[in-house]
């Protein structure tokens, strides 16, 4: 049948083209139906998360609330005059404070995602449900952090576009991270029809 | 009536905070998507689809109303 007719039956290649674009398994094995129904389920579900909550609900691991890479730093006792052993973490409020963290005497230490990513994923578990959405959450993710950077000539640290709080944060959260993890239903599913196909 | 003039969609959050009969209602968008894309995985041919996401989407709704309620009314009795 036309329908059935597939293109690939690789599993590797239908998991990676059903992360990619949600529903693009099941297209790549030839359903395209039932591809086309859950790909403007998904996508439609993301959207309106986004819509409810702001753009600010994508929040990756890492990154602060201004929108630069959190950075981990060596604090400096300044009574002793040497490094304390002990780290904090920094949220840089510019360009230039994510390049220079800290207090004077602070020993940068690497941002906070590549020295503790799981302590980052940690804060943000919620960031594990978005990402399995594929590209798109990447794409919100790129924006939301380029739109968090304070305002040019600003005197003091404000978001660019705050973040929203309470229900409509977790509403546009829950929205986001559902169509996520109904992305991961339908990437097993595709991926065991194409290995049904195969046998 | 200025804070809606300024209210960028995609960006700011929905204007909806005065409304709080408004949040239960955001609970259906989100288990009609559940029921429509665990169909799409279960059943066999997508032409059954419509009709057994609604089935699902309605068991789902009346299900969540049926906990609330019985939550409220545990909430009563021990409040």
């Amino acid at each position: 049948m036309a329908e059935n007719r597939s293109l690939i039956r690789s599993i590797p290649m239908v998991c990676l083209f059903a992360w990619l674009m949600p529903g693009g398994g099941y297209l790549l094995i030839g359903q395209r139906a039932r591809g086309a129904t859950v790909a403007v389920t998904i996508i439609a579900l993301f959207l309106a998360g986004i819509l409810v909550g702001g753009i600010r609900i994508m929040d990756p691991p890492g990154w602060g609330q201004f929108g630069y890479m959190s950075q981990l730093v060596e604090k400096y006792d300044r009574r002793r005059q040497q490094l304390e052993g002990e780290y904090s973490r920094v949220e840089p409020s510019s360009s230039e404070e994510e390049a220079n963290p800290g207090s004077d005497g602070d020993k940068p230490a690497g941002p906070a995602l590549l020295t503790e990513p799981l302590g980052e994923l940690g804060d943000k578990p919620w960031y594990v449900g978005q990402i399995l959405c594929g590209p798109m959450t990447l794409a919100a993710s790129a924006v939301s952090v380029h739109v968090a950077h304070p305002p040019a000539g600003s005197q003091t640290a404000v978001e660019g576009v705050p973040q929203s709080h309470s229900r409509s944060w977790e509403i546009g959260t829950l929205y986001t991270a559902v169509a996520g993890m109904l992305n991961l239903l339908v990437i097993i599913d595709s991926a065991h029809r194409a290995g049904q196909g195969k046998q | 009536m200025i804070t809606l003039l300024s209210y960028v969609m995609f960006f700011d959050p929905l204007p909806i905070w005065a409304k709080p009969w408004f949040w239960p209602l955001l609970l259906l968008p989100l288990c009609l998507a559940v029921a429509v894309v665990y169909k799409c995985v279960r059943c066999r041919h997508t032409s059954q689809v419509p009709r057994e996401a609604t089935l699902l989407f309605v068991t789902i709704v009346v299900g969540m109303i049926l906990t609330a309620a019985a939550l409220a009314g545990l909430a009563a009795i021990m409040g």
